[in-house]
């Protein structure tokens, strides 16, 4: 069964003062429902993605208080958890609860609320998303995973730190243009070299924010829209994959495998390749991941992602334009909401209105990234008139 | 003078081989991991600077971690730099420890 987007929602990224997680979760979901046009009533399951709302807020059960707070009580509401993935694993869950003609309509919202604890207590959550008996007993954090990534990729293709800063530059600048980006910024290749460092070689600019925020997506079977204005955006592929606990299981330091599994079933699924693609949302939790997701993606040659960045090559209007959003450096990255953050951008761009456009783009890909690797989605949009 | 080793966990039943003590087999399913002594010699693969540690490590640092690919299997582990880091960079030959908790550390080859 044809799978189709129906409505989207998205608070802004950045910091909400005060605000629950069940709130933001609530306000994504209510934009994606009037955007979809369908009743709630016909919703026939809720999928939520959340990381660390019991850690860092206190506050659980948020599947069941998001439908509560939508008065869509009675239908199953299930919470998903994946790390950095657990957005897109709700979208996934959704898209196969209507694909198996379980329900017609299903929704997926992701929250995350961070920006009340302090930067040690939010590294501590993070944490979570390590083996903590290996890495992290080795005290390794989430930066020092990407400054070891980064030190490999350096010693086996030369990525050296204008590479690296040119993948911060754009995506600063590229989310200027995005009012749901709220950490936008004009940045010189000098002024990002010049930050104060983290881990080594990641320095400030190279890491993603921490934000809150929720969105959401609306799913239903593609003939359910006939009639609806607009261009139909069908999900082409919806794919999930697991990979190794920790980095004992990893063969290099260079690629993800989850990637590369979630990237290769997505290609199927879709009956794509790499070079169908016109646009992609992938995760820059921190700069060099960028480099290192586009390569397992297969959107760039193996080792050349530091150069695509630094000749604009992955710029809109480039060979694949990456994170035309800002991506995770200039929206923040509010963990459980990311993955459905960047289907809404990827959706934005096919009906042509997002405030940062590639022009003529059909088919867009969404990269969400979990843990050292342990979880990934990847999914494939395109708009049915294409 | 016996080359140092370090210790690993090996099934006896189907020869699977980690770094970390597991109770069960993921070659096998079996529960018959075992300790075993292997080479300690290594190859450091990347290392970083932990200047923000998490919680759990509060006070600690910073401190450097890396990950080395052992000379024997090549197999990756992860663990802390102990000792003198100045110097070792991405290639350099390490020799691999467990600490008083068991944890693996990594220190500069032939170094005290
Ligand atoms: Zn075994």
């Amino acid at each position: 069964m044809r799978v189709s987007v129906a409505g989207i929602g998205s608070t802004r990224f950045g910091r909400h003062e005060g605000a629950t997680p069940q709130a933001l979760a609530i306000a994504a979901a209510r934009d994606a429902i009037l955007d979809s046009g369908i009743d709630r009533g016909e919703i026939g399951a809720l999928y939520l993605g959340n990381f660390v709302s019991g850690v860092l807020t206190g506050q659980e059960v948020l599947a069941g208080l998001v439908a509560d707070g939508l008065n869509v009580q009675g239908i199953p509401a299930t919470k998903v958890e994946g790390a950095c993935a657990s957005g897109g694993i709700a979208f996934r869950h959704a898209v196969m609860a209507v694909a198996s003609g379980q329900v017609r309509v299903a929704l997926a919202v992701g929250v995350e609320c961070m920006t009340g604890a302090d930067t040690t207590r939010v590294t501590g959550a993070l944490n979570c998303a390590m083996d903590n008996t290996t890495d992290g007993a080795a005290g390794l954090t989430y930066p020092g995973l990407f400054g070891l990534v980064w030190q490999a990729h350096a010693a086996r293709h030369g990525t050296g730190r204008d590479d690296v800063s040119a993948v911060v530059v754009k995506n600063k600048r590229n989310g200027l243009r995005n009012p749901l980006a709220s950490m936008g910024a004009t940045l010189t290749v000098d002024e990002v070299s010049a930050a104060r460092p983290i881990a080594d070689p990641i320095r400030l600019f190279d890491c993603c924010g921490i934000s809150d925020g929720a969105a959401a997506v609306v799913v239903t079977a593609a003939d359910r829209l006939s009639g609806h204005p607009g261009p139909r955006i069908d999900i082409l592929a919806a794919a999930q994959s697991s990979g190794p606990a920790r980095i004992a299981g990893l063969r290099d330091l260079l690629s993800f495998p989850a990637t590369v599994r979630a990237a290769r079933a997505a290609y199927a699924q879709a009956g794509l390749g790499p070079g169908d693609i016109d646009l992609v949302e992938l995760h820059d939790c921190f700069s060099v991941a960028e480099i290192v997701d586009s390569e397992d993606l297969g959107l760039v040659p193996p080792g050349a992602g530091g150069g695509w960045a630094r000749e604009g090559r992955t710029d809109i209007g480039g060979t694949i334009p990456i994170n035309a959003s800002g991506g995770l450096l200039a929206k923040g990255h509010p963990v459980g909401a990311t993955g459905l953050g960047q289907i809404h951008e990827v959706v934005r761009q096919l009906r042509g209105v997002h405030p940062n456009p590639v022009p003529g783009a059909a088919i867009g890909m969404a990269h969400n990234l979990g843990g050292t690797g342990i979880a990934c989605t990847v999914t494939i949009l395109g708009r049915a008139d294409a | 003078m016996h080359d140092p080793v370090v210790e690993l966990f090996e099934c006896a039943a189907c020869g699977h081989r980690l770094s970390h003590f597991a109770e069960i087999c993921p070659g096998c399913l079996g529960d018959a991991l075992r300790p075993v002594a292997v080479p300690a010699a290594a190859v450091l693969e990347s290392w970083t600077l932990i200047r923000r540690p998490a919680p759990a490590h509060a006070g600690a640092g910073p401190f450097a971690v890396g990950v080395a690919r052992l000379a024997e299997g090549g197999q990756l582990v992860s663990g802390r730099i102990a000792g003198e880091a100045e110097g070792l960079g991405v290639g350099s030959a390490v020799t691999l420890a467990r600490d008083a908790g068991g944890r693996i550390t990594i220190r500069a080859a032939g170094a005290g």
